[in-house]
């Protein structure tokens, strides 16, 4: 089953992601986790939405991300890091009461989840046409979304002009 | 788990590539969606715990990569295009929020030095000297004043002041608008070693 061995790589990348101190080594582990759920999209048949996956989260986000860690060269900042066993603690406690809470939802949910699905044509044509017809609101409002982040980013980045 | 994947066993059974159908078969949806869980747990745990802002960040992008494995494998599940639409609209938001997260990120690391939220905490009593202010070119806060009140005496003198404080030019600001202590106080130049609060009017 390839769902299962994707599943297996995608949760222990994001394991190792969120505990190597490196920010660099956390962001190549993001960028396998990104790929393994790209290859749980391909089982679940959402072809196009694992091709975005890989093209805008390991070939955009990350690579924003990857500039600005070697940009600000963190090596010296991670070493000087203080443990805090509390707040390391609390993080434990608080992620392992979600886990046991949504997978009790999860198991004692009444909803089948293991029935048949029907077929779904789930190309690039029939969510483009979702997309366009449907979703055309929320699409032209994430434009504008997306243009405050890039004068919000610009504005924060910038130097002083005069 | 047989017992659960039985009904997408079926129809694999009866065609000749049986293998090939099997591996690539639909998972059950409750397995995928405790796999969402697992990771929105993972992504939770970082940002609970980690103290590194871009690690931080890190996490969050976890966390919205399961809210997206749970929507695509419910929209699986129902047949449904809609929920592989608001994956899009999902990355659209995480892109949004991780361009302007990291131009924040860039900002502290200019004025502190570093990425650790611990050492962010203690704004209030801590004096780091006078923090950059960003403005426009020829556009001081008080000239808006200036203008209101047709005051352009000093017009001069307020295009050397950009190394003042936001709080001290707000100070002056005010004052130019109640008409009173007009040209004195933006003449006057104080250095970083009062940490902003060395002014006079």
């Amino acid at each position: 089953m390839f769902f299962y061995l994707f599943a297996l790589v995608s949760l222990v990348a994001a394991a190792l992601a969120v505990t190597r101190k490196n920010a660099v080594a956390a962001a190549m582990w993001l960028v396998l986790m990104f790929f393994g759920l790209a290859g749980i999209y391909v089982v679940l048949e959402a072809y196009f939405v694992a091709a975005v996956q890989i093209l805008v989260y390991a070939g955009a986000i990350m690579v924003l991300f990857l500039f600005v860690i070697m940009l600000l060269d963190l090596r010296t900042e991670e070493l000087e890091q203080r443990p805090m066993p509390r707040l390391r603690a609390l993080g434990v406690l608080g992620a392992a009461a979600f886990l046991g809470t949504a997978v009790f939802a999860v198991l004692a949910s009444k909803t089948a989840l293991d029935v048949a699905p029907p077929e779904l044509e789930a190309g690039a044509g029939a969510i483009g046409e979702a997309l366009f017809n449907r979703w055309i609101l929320a699409f032209e409002v994430t434009s504008f979304l997306l243009l405050g982040a890039i004068l919000g980013a610009v504005v924060l980045t910038k130097k002083k002009l005069s | 788990m047989s017992a659960a994947l039985a009904p997408f066993l079926a129809p694999a059974l009866a065609d000749p590539c049986v293998a090939a159908q099997t591996l690539a078969a639909l998972p059950a949806l409750d397995h995928v969606v405790l796999l969402s869980v697992a990771l929105f747990a993972v992504g939770l745990l970082g940002v609970m715990s980690r103290r590194n802002i871009l690690v931080m960040l890190l996490s969050v992008e976890i966390m919205l990569n399961a809210a997206n494995l749970a929507l695509v494998a419910f929209s699986r599940m129902h047949a449904n295009l809609d929920g592989q639409v608001f994956v899009f609209f999902t990355m659209t938001v995480a892109a949004a929020e991780v361009a302007v997260g990291l131009a924040i990120v860039i900002a502290l690391y200019r004025l502190r030095r570093t990425t650790d939220v611990g050492e962010t905490t203690e704004l209030h009593d801590v004096d780091y000297g006078p923090v950059p202010v960003l403005k426009l070119e020829g556009e001081a806060p008080a000239h808006a004043h200036d203008a209101l009140h047709g005051d352009t005496a000093h017009d001069d003198t307020a295009h050397d002041d950009t190394a003042h404080d936001d709080a001290h030019d707000d100070v002056h600001a005010h004052e130019a608008a109640h008409g009173q202590a007009h040209g004195q106080a933006h003449g006057q130049d104080h250095d970083e070693g009062h940490g902003g609060h060395g002014g006079t009017a």
